[in-house]
């Protein structure tokens, strides 16, 4: 599982050991091997998963936006109060995720989240910025995401893996959802990063120079 | 201070009068307090002859605490763990199988598909250390499917990746600057007419998915990491390893007891020298009458090469150079039929060489720059790199296979054929065939079992019975025949002849001393000069472990454990120049320098392994004794 949707499942179960949460829901958009990622978080203590099945050439094209429109249609029909993502996947770092879904939605949105209280019906939220931390208020519903200092997400254990195997998964396909998978981005190229060059050891500063204004670096 | 403390104990029987004297509160019954317990200083103070010796012998500042796992620091004694609930979680099946390699996988299937013939019930569990099946893998691999064949006959309707059938057959003997082929005669075990080159990670995940179709329980990221024994015994089951334990050996606030697995017959799969096993070696003296089993190391990678150079199904194998005639070993290089231009290409050495100035990696980066070899790799790109260690003992390091409760399977018994390059097949039907006897024990009204774990006592004849043991036989004496003064060359003409005669001489050759032992001190040797990597053919270290995208938990106790932390520097590093940093495909094991003083300790960089086994075969001290770390973590090897 993404890391950072592991620590999203984390909090939503410890909201729910909490008694502010009453029910969570996990939901996986894939091919067959994303039921093993939701079976962890069933482990985890979710109560039911949901399975987008996507696969083949589909789901090599499928981008935040797929998913956005996905959560958002979700949120709706399962009258959710709050969805809570991880802030990014770590193999596209795209981290548009949460905030499109919030758009879609038209709900608040507590993104990059480090802790999460709940106070008279809305959510106190702690962020992590550049500048530091910055605490807002949000009503619910809302679109949490979830940063890397949230929690420590729990193991899930052997015992708890065999148990989740009774918990049911629902499966569903996008266009089951009215969520139209085309492509709107076409990736042009993926290059690796250009090799090192070797550095060059200058005797004096005046060589510095020479080798600034040679490589035009420097007027 | 724990720590000092922790090699005082251990080294000063005498001045303590008992082994655990500082660990737990047994000799002070008057220090009620966790936290007083805990004082070093005080602790010292008390035992003063203790503290003269340890600041003597034992400083931490000269050999500081390596080891910090719970199979060598006991928990039981350890004040840190002293309110820690340490209940499990139990759970019944009636087989379970730990290890999800071939023989694992061919064991569940078989069994199964004998519950459904005989329209009984049968719940089957198989644990995998590994994240996901298929992901701790690594072979050659050219298989011959006779196994599969009597396993899944429709294997190819189903979509069993055997892709790449073999065309080519080529072997060569490599001078530094030549190539001499060798004509490979029928009826050579050499001989691959009908065999398929694969990519055996993808044929174990193809073998999971069968299984998990006929109904096996699969928990793969989950380790086995101890035997469970009723009371009269007999094997119960294992029980998966312990999670959220910190570097220095504490409990975390995430630390969770691992599960009980029980069953009423354990079939163990571990592949070579597993862990388990060498505990049940042990523990129902499984290895009294046959030999120590002799081992090599293979090294392993992938490339895409420019298709101009192509040829699917391509087997090409050689030995010599980059070897001396004393060292046994050779490479191989297949060309496989998938979507990119990919071949497999590695190299084995025998465990037993004497020289501790070998490294196997570097070895396998010089034979990449063989003239003869070199022109396949100009233009291509490396994409996968892997190790693992492999058995070489053949039949005279058959163990017993049966104990009360369980039995062993595949390369934890040791079935690999040498001089045919293959164990697959045999670790296939050795899971199809213990298969077969479990279910007896299990369904058989008549028999009575005198343990509570069921021991499959057919299994051994079985065995005795079939192709396994007849094949295995006839090529017995190939490698033991490496062992004269002529090396390679003797080697070669002996097996020659025995595999001709297919092996009807009536005596059997022995291997020797185990591979350990074989270590001559650094001092005789020479040390060996090798090339440096030119990033383009040969690579260095690091850049390939990077590729194996092996992956631990960091703050967990490192489970390559010593039994003694003084004596990688004390012996290994004092007389045999510390072979470990160089026979580690994974850079594990360094020798750095002391802050301080002038001296070197050993570091363990265990984030690195690969779980190859290498180290706790080839330690001169068999001091290293390799435990299982939190599952999941390891290599994450695609169709390797």
């Amino acid at each position: 599982m993404n890391p950072f949707d592991e620590i999203a499942v984390e909090e939503a179960v410890r909201l729910k050991e909490k008694k502010i949460a009453q029910e969570i829901v996990a939901v996986s958009c894939g091919p067959a091997q994303s039921q093993e990622t939701l079976r962890t978080a069933l482990a985890m203590g979710v109560d039911r998963g949901i399975h987008v099945e996507v696969s083949g050439p589909e789901y090599d094209t499928l981008q935040p936006i797929h998913v956005s429109k996905i959560l958002a249609k979700l949120a709706q029909d399962e009258k959710a109060d709050i969805v809570i993502v991880g802030k990014q996947a770590i193999d596209d770092d795209s981290n548009q995720t949460a905030q499109m879904t919030a758009a879609l939605l038209d709900w608040p949105q507590a993104t990059f989240a480090s802790k999460i209280e709940k106070q008279n019906g809305e959510l106190q939220v702690t962020r992590e910025i550049d500048g530091g931390l910055e605490t807002i208020k949000v009503k619910l519903p809302a679109v949490v995401s979830a940063d890397l200092r949230l929690n420590e997400p729990r193991y899930a254990t052997l015992p708890n893996i065999m148990k989740a195997k009774k918990k049911p998964i629902k499966k569903v396909s996008p266009k089951d959802l009215g969520v139209d998978t085309a492509a709107r981005i076409e990736v042009l190229s993926v290059e690796d990063p250009p090799t090192r060059q070797a550095g060059v050891i200058l005797p004096d500063v005046d060589q510095l120079i020479v080798k600034l204004k040679e490589g035009g670096h420097v007027q | 201070m724990h720590a000092a403390r922790q090699a005082a104990c251990r080294g000063n029987y005498l001045a303590s009068g008992h082994a655990h004297c500082c660990q737990g509160s047994t000799s002070f019954s008057r220090i009620d307090t966790y936290s007083a317990a805990m004082r070093y200083s005080a602790t010292l103070r008390k035992m003063r002859g203790l503290s003269w010796l340890a600041k003597r012998y034992y400083s931490e500042q000269i050999f500081p605490k390596i080891t910090t796992h719970y199979s060598i620091v006991p928990r039981e004694t350890d004040p840190r763990w002293k309110d820690v609930n340490m209940e499990r979680f139990g759970d019944e099946a009636d087989v379970l199988i730990v290890g999800g390699g071939p023989a694992g996988m061919s064991a569940a299937i078989r069994l199964k598909q004998l519950a459904q013939q005989n329209s009984k019930e049968l719940r089957v569990c198989l644990v995998e250390k590994s994240a996901e099946i298929g992901g701790h893998i690594l072979s050659g691999a050219c298989v011959d499917p006779v196994a599969l064949n009597e396993l899944i006959p429709d294997w190819k309707d189903k979509g069993a990746p055997l892709n790449t059938p073999v065309t080519t057959d080529r072997f060569s003997i490599l001078t530094e600057t030549s190539r001499i082929p060798v004509p490979i005669l029928p009826g050579f075990p050499l001989r691959n007419h009908g065999n398929y080159v694969v990519r055996l990670g993808h044929v174990v995940r193809w073998l999971g998915e069968q299984a998990e179709a006929l109904g096996v329980e699969m928990y793969p990221g989950y380790a086995a990491s101890e035997v469970l024994y009723h009371e009269d015994g007999s094997v119960k089951g294992v029980a998966t390893n312990d999670v959220g334990i910190a570097k220095d050996g504490s409990p975390k606030d995430n630390f969770e007891r691992g599960m009980e697995l029980l069953a009423k017959c354990t079939i163990f799969a571990e592949g070579c020298h597993g862990h388990l096993a060498k505990q049940l070696f042990q523990k129902f003296s499984l290895r009294e009458k046959c030999e120590p089993q002799t081992y090599g190391i293979g090294l392993k990678e992938l490339w895409e090469v420019d298709p101009s150079k192509h040829r699917p199904g391509t087997v090409e194998h050689t030995v010599g150079w980059p070897l001396d005639a004393h060292t046994y070993g050779g490479s191989f290089l297949y060309h496989l039929n998938e979507p990119t231009p990919m071949i497999a290409v590695g190299f084995a050495i025998g465990l037993d060489y004497s020289n501790p100035y070998i490294s196997p990696f570097r070895e396998f980066q010089k034979f990449k720059h063989h003239p003869s070899v070199k022109p396949i790799f100009e233009g291509g790109k490396r994409i996968a790199y892997g190790a693992r260690a492999l058995n070489e003992g053949g039949f005279q390091s058959i163990p017993k296979l049966t104990f009360p409760g369980g039995c062993l399977v595949g390369c934890s018994a040791g079935f690999l054929n040498v001089p045919k390059i293959k164990g697959t097949h045999n670790a296939m039907k050795s899971g199809m065939l213990a298969a077969e006897s479990a279910f007896e024990a299990l369904t058989d009204e008549n028999s009575k079992s005198e343990t509570l774990g069921l021991e499959p006592k057919s299994y051994e004849d079985k065995i005795r019975n079939s192709w396994v043991w007849s094949e295995l036989k006839s090529i017995r004496n190939v490698r033991p025949s490496f062992h004269n003064p002529f090396g390679l060359y003797g080697g070669l003409l002996y097996s020659g002849i025995t595999m001709l005669i297919r092996g009807k001489e009536p005596w059997t050759l022995s291997h020797g001393d185990p591979d350990h032992k074989r270590l001559k001190p650094a001092s005789e040797c020479k040390p060996i000069e090798y090339p440096k990597p030119d990033g383009v053919i040969s690579f260095d270290l690091l850049t390939s472990v990077a590729l194996t995208g092996t992956n631990h938990e960091g703050d967990q106790p490192p489970h390559l454990t010593l039994k003694d932390d003084t004596v990688p520097v004390k012996r290994n590093l004092a007389v045999f120049n510390g072979p470990e940093q160089r026979f580690c495909p994974a850079g594990v094991y360094e020798f750095v320098p002391l802050e301080d003083t002038s001296g070197q300790r050993l570091q363990i960089n265990a984030q690195n392994c690969i779980h190859c086994k290498t180290c706790d075969i080839k330690d001169p001290s068999q001091n290293i004794n390799w435990v299982v770390p939190e599952g999941g973590g390891g290599p994450a090897y695609n169709g390797m």
